[in-house]
């Protein structure tokens, strides 16, 4: 090849890397996506260490946009209401649920509400999995329930009705019969500009009479589902080896985050161009769990991959990490920001300001990352960690308004990189440039 | 008619070795069943769950799955294909042992040295019967 020649192809080269991470890292001023982030964690928020009012301003330290938080209607209802649509009905109580979205509501979170559990009253004496034995007697529920928290958008029908220790019967025909759409109806007409999910789907049938999300959503389209946003759970199947991008599972019925396309292609057949909710998602860690864990710094990088991951999909609007706190029992889960113990893990700092590396060129790195706490335009550097010291990479920049960004910076592979959010004086967790 | 004594005590001795070998037996069973059953789990938290255990390992692994792995990953599918796995591996090598033991490849086949052999000893016997032939028209 001649030199001139050699030249060429290395402009050439170089021009191509370039545009690459031009295209990669220039998002900061483009339209930002809507999607929320939040959490799920009842246990936590009802009864968590501290007061209700502290484990609030530890979301809002968070930058939490969204909590999910489940409305038992067999605790709200033990007993039969003389007039179930009427929210003041003596047999309801709501003392507990009105703690917790009056202080979600003044710290600006927006919750989303599950409707879940059958009183006995309700399904002849049986568990609270078991579907009620009138329609009605759920849809005057969810009625009672939006005339109470009219201010409330969020609202989701079940929780994981394609298993049977949630449902039974498990079936799809059931779960639309009785509980989505007279639900999905009372709702629209207690509330306003309310958005009702339906699905709520496990991520697998598992065994003991499950039915697979695939099979599940096509049910329900089959059953003339109504609903306005599909809600699923996409926990990884493998955790140990397999990362919100992959390894995608061929001709699967399962739906994972690795597998969030074919969701997103089984949801735009079945109800056409439904917004998706990821309600429930996230990675135990090990220690404790041995057996489900990845490692903690693992956990946070699979926090942070998975929001850049729904920030690329065109149609999911909403990804919540299960959970705040670790069960403190090894049986239980450990998916949580802190352990069981309080002590805080990698993925607390992850989940408040995630960071990711989009690609490499030689010395030039794209980043994607986002600043959660508060709304608006919001500064932040970032800093590359040596073993001699620190050194900024830049000077200070700012998000776009909903507080993503995407830049490049300079910085060898090897490199340790952090965020800083001046205004909330704290690091992001650290990653490593590949 | 109770046997002699001699023979009695023979006879009590066996049953005492049988049962104490049926026992000992059963324990080595029960006790390695979930050692192996949890080694098969470690290597599919791992991501390395292979084909080299014994079915019964991979059945008690199902078995002994905790609801949160059952429920919510693909472990019992997983160690299903990886069990289907070493039966095809086990069978495969049943197979192979029925196939009747080869001698060493690298020897040269005995049916061909006889052939070579049967070859030359009429080679030689008409070289033989040729040279007593012409010895006699001299």
């Amino acid at each position: 090849m001649s030199v001139a020649l050699r030249a060429f192809v290395t402009v050439v080269a170089l021009a191509c890397a370039s545009l690459a991470l031009t295209a990669a890292g220039s998002g900061a001023s483009t339209a930002s996506r809507e999607v929320a982030f939040g959490v799920a964690d009842d246990a936590w928020l009802t009864h968590g260490p501290g007061t209700l009012e502290s484990r609030l301003n530890e979301l809002s330290k968070l930058g939490v946009e969204v909590v999910r938080y489940t409305v038992r209607w067999d605790q709200v209802a033990p007993r039969r209401p003389q007039d179930a649509r009427d929210p003041s009905d003596e047999a309801y109580d709501w003392a507990e649920t009105d703690g917790v979205f009056r202080g979600l509501r003044r710290h600006g979170i927006d919750p989303v509400v599950t409707l879940f559990g059958t009183p006995s009253w309700a399904n002849g004496g049986r568990g609270p999995n078991w579907v009620p034995s009138s329609s009605r007697s759920f849809a005057s529920f969810a009625y009672a329930a939006g005339r109470r928290y009219p201010w409330i958008r969020y609202w989701t029908i079940w929780n994981e009705p394609n298993r049977p220790t949630f449902l039974r019967p498990t079936t799809p025909k059931a779960y639309v019969s009785t509980l989505l759409n007279p639900a999905y109806a009372e709702l629209h007409s207690a509330i306003g500009r309310v958005q009702v999910g339906g699905g709520v789907t496990a991520p697998r049938a598992g065994d003991g009479g499950g039915v697979a999300p695939v099979a599940w959503i096509r049910g329900m389209s089959s059953a003339h589902a109504k609903l306005d946003a599909y809600a699923h759970h996409p926990y990884p199947g493998s955790p140990g080896s397999e990362t919100p991008w992959g390894p995608k599972c061929v001709n699967c019925q399962t739906i994972t985050m690795a597998d969030l396309e074919r969701l997103e292609r089984e949801v735009r057949r079945a109800f056409g161009h439904k917004p998706i909710w990821l309600t429930e998602y996230g990675y135990q860690t090990n220690p404790p769990d041995m057996l489900l864990g990845v490692t903690p710094e693992q956990q946070a990088t699979y926090v942070a991959t998975s929001a850049l991951r729904v920030y690329r999909s065109s149609s999911v609007a909403m990804l919540i990490y299960f959970m705040i706190r670790d069960d403190r029992a090894p049986a239980g889960w450990q998916s949580g920001l802190f352990t069981a113990d309080g002590i805080v893990k990698p993925a607390y700092a992850a989940f408040r300001s995630p960071l990711v590396q989009v690609a490499r060129a030689g010395g030039r790195v794209a980043l994607w990352g986002q600043i959660r706490p508060r709304s608006g335009r919001q500064p932040f550097r970032v800093r590359l960690e040596e073993d001699d010291g620190a050194a900024w990479l830049g000077s200070s920049r700012w998000t776009d308004k909903k507080g993503f960004f995407s830049i490049t910076v300079t910085a060898p592979a090897g490199a340790h990189l952090r965020v800083w959010s001046p205004r909330d004086d704290a690091y992001g967790h650290e990653i490593l440039v590949r | 008619m109770w046997p002699r004594p001699s023979l009695r005590r023979c006879l009590i001795s066996l049953a005492c070795a049988a049962v104490a070998v049926a026992f000992v037996g059963g324990g080595t069973g029960a006790a390695a069943r979930p050692a192996c059953a949890e080694a098969v789990l470690h290597d599919w938290a791992r991501g390395a769950l292979g084909s080299g255990y014994a079915p019964e390992c991979y059945e008690a692994a199902i078995d002994e799955l905790p609801e949160d792995l059952r429920a919510y990953t693909s472990a019992a599918d997983d160690i299903t294909r990886a069990a289907i796995s070493a039966g095809r591996h086990a069978n495969s090598m049943r197979q192979l042992a029925d196939v009747p033991v080869q001698d060493d490849p690298s020897a040269f086949p005995t049916e061909v040295v006889f052939l070579v052999g049967l070859l030359l000893l009429t080679a030689a016997a008409g070289l033989a019967s040729a040279l007593v032939r012409g010895g006699r028209e001299e």
